[in-house]
């Protein structure tokens, strides 16, 4: 609108150049979310940075391959089963699991917390726990992608030199739980590390805090299995303890092990678990998530001790722990300050 | 359209060999982008500084020269030795870098202090007061660094380094968050130790900063040199470009008409603020206004040039 | 005269380092590992290898490397990632000094948060100050000394040390030298096992090397890391704002 100055002295004069607000159409809330979550899955891989932030996704990725580039040749060239079953995979390299994690969650959140980018995605029609939600889902996602590709690559691998049905029927029920457990990696352990992130916008912390709260909830279960294990020696029926300590009492010691030695005809090695080790899992994530699997699935070829009836309070904690680190999560956006 | 280099003449002292920055056919870029484009210039005693929009290249020179980064051609002197890879410079040389440097969880005394120390100073205590004291940060000087504001963290840095009294001092954006106290005080002391002979440096995209504190003024322009010297004598130089001056007088249209027969005179518009009058010869035009005005009869009551102000140097060698 | 150890800087990195939510951080695999070793203790457990299992491999492959990670990026890489790195090398300080002097205050730190514990949990575990608490002690301290040399190295080159070492440490202590036997020779967690074992003489330590071996190739390791870190940091360059 063009107003006329009125009078001789030098008045203001709003000029109609011809703006005209956008009025079409808007995308909605489901489409920043969309939009947000496609971003932070790339960021976790690196795609769209620099070429320094591929470096270490990348290189997972590859460690994570190779079992299964080494699974195809075997079975290409000699027939059988893959060197690394799929569903003991995610547990086997759960080091590359955790490198990839302790990178990837505080690139998804640390960041917008160190430049104070949350009052810019907050000030737009975006709920507050879209934002959450979004890193949570790209972050779920990225770790099931790390975990179910190789997977899915050693099955296509394999069952292109399977020379009948019934082999890859088999491999097909051989696969199945092992994308359970990659499903459970990526749901369970995402809010975690998460939350752990969302606690600070320096990264290196971050990162240090989740490879820390890994490796030693690791290295202490992997010590209570360890002191929990027996290695008993049965022969002709007859259990002998080979890591019998001699009593100190200042005499001879003791008669060695019966006749024929330990390792005589008919030797068995058993072994066999105190509760500790079967308790052991229950600090541990990862082995939680196998503790799990092997009560749930039936299985056999656990890594960890069997929980046996400890089965139960796995499966119950894993779903408290999800349920309570993702309701942490969201609780800790729910107040975002400017600085 | 390309802007040449002008040169103002010489200053009055000559700078001693041993804190001259020298800097010859300077280049440096990155991939693609040349963020600094073959720039020759010699900074001497006085304070210069270094005007230029954003992303002109001022903080890369200033890398160049304190040593953090090194040219991908030409070379960068400082006393006649190349700072790159050589952390003696620092010697005779003080940086305050614009990016925020400091150790938060110290107080300034003993950041200061710290900085003496590691100059080796035999007496830190004192110098850290002298320092101190220079940049008037004596009464809150025992408070941790992170409690303070952006002008006193920038002060705590200038203390940090002048404290072992250099010759060459280098400032990158020295006067960003300061307010206007705090900003005259510290082009106040820049200017004293200026004087004292010291080759000090500053950069700036802020006209007024550079026109009242520098004694010679680099402009650089997209990593090109566009100018040196002193800017009212860059302007003269430009004779490409008219001067503009407001004439004020008793009868502007008669004056007007005797004016445009001399040929000094470009053009002239009548205008509600006065007489303006483009004239492409400043020293004819300045010589022969008086007569002209008198022969017409007409009263001269301001005569103001209109754009010898930095600014208008400035928008003409970034605008071409 | 370029100087070795620089008091004023040791001071400000040791106040930098132990000052922080990074502190929190240092005192955990510690406190983890001394609980551990009580409890285990407590349980009155019948075989004697859980010492040499847990203290030795899970010790030096868990705790000793996350605490000398913690430290070792945090002397240089927390300094370089706030740019107060800027007003230590403005000064005529020579770089070699720096990198010795923060390399010091590292492996002293690391000393005192994982080698100590390794000790005290040596002797909580056998009841007595023996040769397989010294041998833990003596062996995650030149332990340290690598890691943080190494890790300063690391600091030296990217701006993220800390994924990068956590990088290190996963793919190649954790797995590539157990999968590659020439890796050994380039692995600290094996030359830190290897020195504790002429102390300790405990098979469930499973070192790969013998002392000798290993004290040669950690003076190697540290002297090459720290030489190439100063280096690097002569070079150290700032990248343009404007």
């Amino acid at each position: 609108m063009t107003t006329v100055p009125t009078s001789a002295a030098p008045a203001g004069v709003i000029h109609d150049i011809g703006y005209k607000p956008y009025t079409g159409q808007r995308y909605g809330r489901a489409q920043i979310i969309r939009a947000l979550y496609w971003y932070s899955l790339r960021s976790a891989f690196g795609i769209g940075r620099s070429v320094r932030a591929r470096i270490i996704p990348s290189l997972v990725c590859v460690v994570m391959m190779l079992p299964a580039a080494i699974s195809i040749y075997k079975v290409a060239t000699t027939g059988g089963d893959p060197v690394l079953a799929y569903d003991r995979y995610a547990y086997t390299m759960f080091l590359m699991a955790v490198v990839f994690i302790a990178v990837a969650a505080p690139e998804m959140v640390s960041r917008d917390l160190r430049h104070h980018t949350l009052p810019l995605y907050f000030s737009r029609p975006l709920r507050r726990f879209d934002y959450p939600l979004a890193k949570l889902l790209a972050l779920a996602t990225a770790i099931i992608l790390l975990e179910a590709v190789p997977l899915i690559v050693m099955y296509l691998g394999v069952i292109a030199s399977a020379t009948s049905g019934s082999g890859i029927w088999n491999q097909t029920k051989q696969l199945a739980p092992g994308l359970l457990v990659a499903l459970a990696y990526g749901v369970v352990l995402a809010p975690l590390t998460l939350l752990i992130a969302s606690t600070t916008g320096r990264r290196a912390i971050a990162t240090g805090a989740i490879a820390i709260l890994f490796l030693a909830a690791t290295a202490v279960s992997h010590a209570m299995e360890a002191v929990g294990t027996h290695t008993v020696f049965v022969q002709n029926g007859q259990t002998i303890d080979p890591n019998a300590t001699p009593v100190p009492n200042g005499g001879p010691p003791g008669p060695g092990p019966g006749p024929g030695g330990p390792f005589g005809d008919g030797a068995v090695v058993k072994q066999t678990y105190d509760p500790i080790a079967r308790q052991g899992g229950l600090v541990d994530p990862l082995r939680l998530i196998e503790g799990t699997r092997i009560w749930g699935l039936d299985a056999t070829d656990g890594q960890i001790p069997n929980p046996q009836n400890l089965g139960v309070v796995y499966g119950l904690e894993l779903l408290v722990l999800t349920g309570l680190t993702t309701s942490g999560l969201f609780q800790r956006y729910r107040k975002v300050g400017v600085a | 359209m390309s802007t040449p280099a002008v040169v103002a003449p010489a200053p009055a002292t000559p700078a001693t060999a041993t804190n001259t920055v020298e800097l010859t056919n300077t280049t440096r870029w990155y991939g693609n982008v040349v963020a600094v484009n073959d720039i020759t210039m010699t900074l001497g005693p006085g304070v210069t500084g270094l005007l230029g929009p954003n992303g002109a290249g001022k903080s890369t020179l200033l890398h160049m020269i304190s040593g953090f980064l090194a040219p991908s051609r030409g070379t960068v002197t400082v006393g006649g030795v190349a700072p790159w890879r050589n952390p003696d410079i620092f010697r005779t040389v003080g940086l305050v870098p614009e990016r925020d440097s400091v150790y938060a969880f110290l107080t300034a005394r003993e950041f200061v202090t710290a900085s003496a120390k590691l100059h080796r100073l035999p007496d830190p205590e004192a110098a850290t007061r002298r320092a101190l004291d220079m940049v008037e940060l004596v009464e809150v000087a025992d408070r941790p660094i992170d409690t303070y504001s952006k002008g006193l963290r920038q002060r705590a840095k200038v203390a940090a380094a002048l404290v072992h009294d250099p010759a060459v001092l280098l400032l990158d954006e020295p006067f960003n968050g300061m307010d206007p106290r705090q900003r005259l005080h510290m082009m106040d002391l820049l200017k004293r130790l200026g004087g004292e002979g010291r080759v000090i440096l500053f950069s700036s995209h802020i006209l007024e900063e550079v026109e009242r504190l520098a004694d010679t003024v680099q402009v650089v322009v997209a990593g090109r040199l566009a100018a040196s010297g002193d800017y009212r004598s860059i302007r003269r130089l430009m004779t490409t470009r008219p001067h503009v001056f407001v004439l004020r007088t008793t009868d502007d249209r008669a004056l007007a008409k005797a004016l445009i027969e001399s040929p000094a005179v470009q053009g002239v518009e009548l205008t509600r603020g006065g007489l303006e009058v483009h004239a492409s010869d400043h020293g004819t035009f300045t010589r022969q206004l008086a007569r002209i005005s008198r022969d017409a009869g007409v009263g001269l009551r301001e005569v103001i040039p209109a754009d010898e102000s930095l600014e208008s140097v400035f928008a003409y060698l970034v605008g071409a | 005269m370029s100087g070795w150890y620089n008091p004023t800087i040791a001071r400000i990195t040791l106040r930098a380092l132990l000052g922080r939510k990074r502190a929190l951080l240092l005192v955990l695999p510690g406190v983890v590992l001394l609980v551990l070793t009580l409890a285990l203790k407590a349980a009155h457990l019948t075989s004697p290898t859980w010492p040499g299992e847990v203290l030795g491999r899970v010790g030096f492959s868990a705790l000793l490397p996350l605490t000398a990670l913690i430290v070792g990026t945090s002397v240089l890489g927390a300094e370089i990632d706030d740019n107060s790195i800027l007003h230590l090398l403005a000064t005529p300080v020579s770089r070699a000094s720096i990198i010795l002097t923060k390399g010091v205050v590292g492996s002293a730190v690391t000393v005192a948060f994982a080698a100590v514990p390794e000790f005290v949990a040596g002797v909580i575990a056998m009841g007595k100050v023996g040769g397989f608490a010294v041998g833990l002690g003596v062996g995650a301290a030149v332990g340290s000394v690598v890691y943080t040399g190494v890790f300063l190295l690391i600091s030296t080159v990217t701006r993220h040390p800390v994924a990068f070492s956590l990088a290190y440490v996963a793919i190649w202590e954790g797995l590539v030298t157990n999968l590659v036997s020439g890796a050994k020779y380039f692995s600290v967690e094996q030359y830190a096992l290897g020195i504790a074992n002429a102390f300790a003489k405990d098979p469930d330590l499973s070192p790969h090397l013998t002392a000798t071996t290993a004290v040669i190739l950690a003076a190697i390791a540290t002297g090459a890391t720290l030489t190439v870190a100063s280096t690097r940091l002569r070079s150290f360059t700032l990248a343009g704002d404007a």
